[in-house]
Order: structure tokens, then C-alpha cells, then sequence
């Protein structure tokens, strides 16, 4: 068994075909959940360790569970949707070839997240701030998401109809997975808190922070205009850059 | 219901799930606990992957003799209705197919009882090992000694069962292959007859080796105990 998990390896790093026919032949998928299930811990701890770089102390340990803690958490999750949109589609795969793909997928963007993590730490070290550090890790998931989402569309086929499948799988992905990392942040750490938690309080959601961050890029602060007209009198005439997310952790 | 909640039935989902995959192992070692403890906190993933691959391995060994089966029913089509047919008759056929599902279903007892951690004769043999550094009386050493012979002439025979089924799946193979080829070559049923003679002959040493008793978890100690009273020097 132990031989097997490390070839699946290796072929999650070298040979993403391979591991799309084995998903799809279905059959004996222990050795692709194990090696893929261990590059995904791997992968994520590491990446989410070094993001906390920035931040450094206990937060290290914290995004180094919480990473691969919210990966899991949206394979869990999103595993059956995408069982259901491929067998709509006319590529049903067998529910297991599902979990062992979706895993799979997720193991290699986490490969391609260590990766990255050298060019993370070097960044932070060389005194990125806060908010450039998020736009870059924010890349760095773009760029592994698509070496992930890479393996699926070969497994469910490259034509219009595993286009297809692909694009709707990433969409419940992308609101799934967002939700879930932003039930687990922060994962940078507030470089002003003097203390740092393990889950921040609940608040909002994430496609409500995603609709505030895109109001008040163009300059609409709607943080500011909740508040009420009786607290405005003692408010600045223009919205304090505090209200808006100068610190908020990501 | 919060999250809260909702935590602990997951909880107690895995936990219970982990108890299920554990009883479900057929050895009950590291390997089935990794398992267990990974059904745990993984359960609506792991689970459906621990029992696909399981029973995909149950496939793979029952495809062996399907196969088998599907070439000697379709060497038979092959002759039927024609004068190569008392070559291969229908009866014949029949009870063929009949001995090779006994001598099948015979190997997979055999195997699944060796796969049971009472038959693992590595820790017959670490037992053995332990019983003589710890200087056990000779009696309890001849017991461990005779268990271990015994596993290993269990182990003996599902290997024998295993290579004549694989030579019969290919020689039956063969004559499939051959009668379709006598059929529309029109050529000599000589080389055909040959093969199905020595087909008749392995199916009727399946028949022999499956004669036997089947083996019995429950009589096994009996028997032993009966061996070793012949083998004790005080046993008169």
C-alpha cells in the first residue's frame, strides 16, 4: 500500500493525466485518497504557515491547521454538487471517482501552494504590507485553483460539454470554498491586534464582504452610511479609512 | 440548530462510522485502525472510498472465474448446431461450469479464512518465538508448532487452487479460441479434442481437491486437539 500512495504521488506532481484515468476507472482508490489527502495536509499547512509569516507567533500554527482544515472542509462539502453537475451533464462518474478527483485536484493546487510559498515568505520578509500580502495569496490560490481545476477538466474531458461541467463546478467552488476560509479567518492575522484569535467573531458573510471590498473600491462606503443620521452629526464629514477594512484580517 | 450542534452529530456520525469500518476489516491490525480512525473526522469522504474499493476488490476475484465461464459458454455457442458440437456438449458444459463455481467458491472460503487474523502465520510464528524465549512446557510448544504447520498447509493449499484455476481459465481459453477456429476453417477437430480432453481432466482434479470437507472454523480446534493427542508422549 505504502509503494502505491507514493506513486499516486509522484503522479499527482508529474503526470495529472494519469491520475484523471484512475479517478475515472474507479476501482481500488485508496492509495489516490491517501496520497492526495496528504499533499492537501501538507500543501495547505504549509502555505497557510508561511502566510502567517506576516504576522509570526502563535498565528503560524493557527493558519498552519486552519488552511488545510478549510480545504477539507470545501471538499466535504462541494463533492456531491459536483457529483450531480457531471452526471447532468453526461459524464456521471462513480460517487467515489468523484471524492477521489475532487481530492486529488485539491492535493495537486496544494502542491502548487508550496510552491509558491517561498516567493510569500520572501515578500513578507522583504516588508510587503498587509493589504499587497493578501493580493498576492490571493493570486497564488488563482494560479493553484487552475492546476486543480486543470486535472478535473482532463478527467471530465476537454470539449465544450467538460467546459461546461468545470465552469459550474468552480462557481459552487468559488462560493463554497470562500465561505468556508472566511468562517476560518483570519489567516494573515490584524498586524495591529495585539492578541491573536483563533476564529474571529461571525459577521456578515463572505459575498457581503466581497459586495463591501467592491463598493468601496469605487469609493462607495457603505459601512459609513449604515450608521444613522443622529450619529452623523458627531462622525467626520468624509467616511474614516477605519471604517472601511484598513485592518481587517483576510 | 447551530454549529455547535451540528459538530456533534458530525461527531457522532464519524465515531460511529469508525466503529463500522474497524468491525468491517477482515484483520483487525494498524492498518484496519488507520482506517477506523480516519473514518472519523472524514467519514463523508473516506467511507464512500474504503467500501468501493472493497467491494471492487471482491469483484476482482470473482471476475477471474466469470471469465471462464463466459469463454467455455461461449465455446459451446461456437460448436452449437454443428458436427463439431458432441465435442462440446451442452451437458458437458454444464458440469463443468458446476465444478468450476464449486472449486471458485472453495478458493474464496480458503482465502478469506487465511486473511483472519487467527491464520496469520507471521504471528504464529512471533508466538512461537515468545512461547520459547519464555520457556513454555513442551506441550504448549508442540501446540503453537502444530497451529503454525497447519496455516501452512492451509496457505499451501489455496495456492494450489489458485494456479489450477488459472491454468483451467486459460486452457479453457484456449479451446474456445480453437473450436471457433475449427468451425469456420473447417479444419480438423483433432487439436480441439485434445484440449478439451485436458480440460476434462483439471476440471476433474477441481472435483477431487473440492471433494473435501469444507473447512470449518469451529471444528479447527477439534481436530488439532485430536492431532495432538496422537502427537503427546503421555497420550499412551
Amino acid at each position: 500500500m505504502n509503494s502505491r500512495v507514493l506513486q499516486v504521488f509522484d503522479e499527482l506532481l508529474r503526470s495529472p493525466r494519469a491520475v484523471a484515468e484512475r479517478s475515472r476507472a474507479g476501482g481500488d482508490l485508496r492509495p489516490l485518497f491517501i496520497a492526495s489527502l496528504s499533499a492537501l495536509v501538507l500543501g495547505a499547512g504549509v502555505f497557510g504557515a508561511t502566510l502567517a509569516t506576516s504576522r509570526g507567533g502563535i498565528q503560524l500554527f493557527y493558519s498552519g491547521v486552519k488552511l488545510p482544515l478549510s480545504m477539507v472542509a470545501t471538499m466535504s462539502l462541494v463533492v456531491p454538487a459536483f457529483h450531480a453537475i457531471a452526471a447532468g451533464l453526461g459524464r456521471p462518474l462513480s460517487f467515489s471517482g468523484t471524492i477521489g478527483l475532487t481530492l486529488a485536484a485539491a492535493g495537486r493546487g496544494a502542491l502548487v501552494l508550496v510552491a509558491l510559498s517561498p516567493l510569500i515568505w520572501l515578500s513578507f520578509d522583504r516588508g510587503l504590507a498587509y493589504h499587497p500580502g493578501v493580493l498576492l495569496a490571493t493570486a497564488c490560490y488563482a494560479l493553484a485553483g487552475l492546476a486543480a481545476l486543470d486535472l478535473v477538466l482532463r478527467a471530465v474531458g476537454f470539449d465544450v460539454r467538460g467546459v461546461a461541467i468545470v465552469g459550474l463546478f468552480s462557481g459552487v467552488l468559488l462560493v463554497t470554498g470562500g465561505q468556508t476560509a472566511w468562517m476560518l479567518r483570519p489567516f494573515l492575522g490584524r498586524p495591529s491586534a495585539a492578541s491573536v484569535p483563533f476564529f474571529r467573531h461571525r459577521e456578515s458573510s463572505f459575498l457581503d464582504a466581497l459586495q463591501q471590498s467592491s463598493l468601496s473600491s469605487v469609493g462607495v462606503y457603505k459601512a459609513a452610511r449604515g450608521l444613522s443620521d443622529a450619529q452623523r452629526g458627531a462622525m467626520p464629514s468624509q467616511p474614516s479609512p477605519r471604517l472601511e477594512t484598513s485592518d481587517e484580517p483576510r | 440548530m447551530n454549529l455547535a450542534d451540528l459538530g456533534v452529530l458530525y461527531g457522532m456520525a464519524g465515531a460511529l462510522g469508525g466503529v463500522v469500518v474497524y468491525r468491517s476489516q477482515p484483520q483487525r491490525d494498524a492498518r484496519a485502525l488507520g482506517a477506523a480512525l480516519l473514518s472519523a473526522p472524514l467519514w463523508p469522504l473516506w467511507l464512500p472510498v474504503l467500501f468501493a474499493s472493497q467491494r471492487a476488490e471482491r469483484d476482482l476475484q470473482r471476475t477471474g472465474a466469470s471469465e471462464t465461464e463466459a469463454a467455455l459458454l461461449e465455446g459451446h455457442e461456437a460448436v452449437r448446431n454443428t458436427a463439431l458440437e458432441p465435442l462440446l456438449p451442452r451437458a458437458a458444459v454444464d458440469r463443468m461450469l458446476r465444478e468450476l463455481r464449486r472449486a471458485t467458491e472453495r478458493h474464496a472460503e480458503l482465502s478469506n479464512l487465511l486473511s483472519k487474523k487467527g491464520f496469520d502465520s507471521g504471528a504464529a510464528e512471533e508466538r512461537i518465538a515468545r512461547l520459547e524465549q519464555s520457556r513454555a512446557s513442551p506441550r504448549t510448544l508442540a501446540s503453537a508448532r502444530l497451529h503454525l504447520e497447519n496455516i501452512a498447509r492451509l496457505q499451501s493449499l489455496a495456492a494450489r487452487d489458485r494456479r489450477a484455476l488459472e491454468e483451467l481459465s486459460e486452457l479453457v481459453a484456449a479451446l474456445r479460441t480453437q473450436l471457433v477456429f475449427a468451425r469456420y476453417s473447417g479444419s480438423s477437430p483433432g487439436e480441439a479434442s485434445d484440449i478439451v480432453t485436458e480440460v476434462w481432466a483439471r476440471v476433474e482434479m477441481l472435483g477431487t481437491s473440492s471433494d473435501g470437507a469444507p473447512f470449518d472454523l469451529e471444528a479447527a480446534p477439534l481436530a488439532e486437539e485430536n492431532a495432538l493427542g496422537q502427537a503427546r508422549p503421555d497420550s499412551g
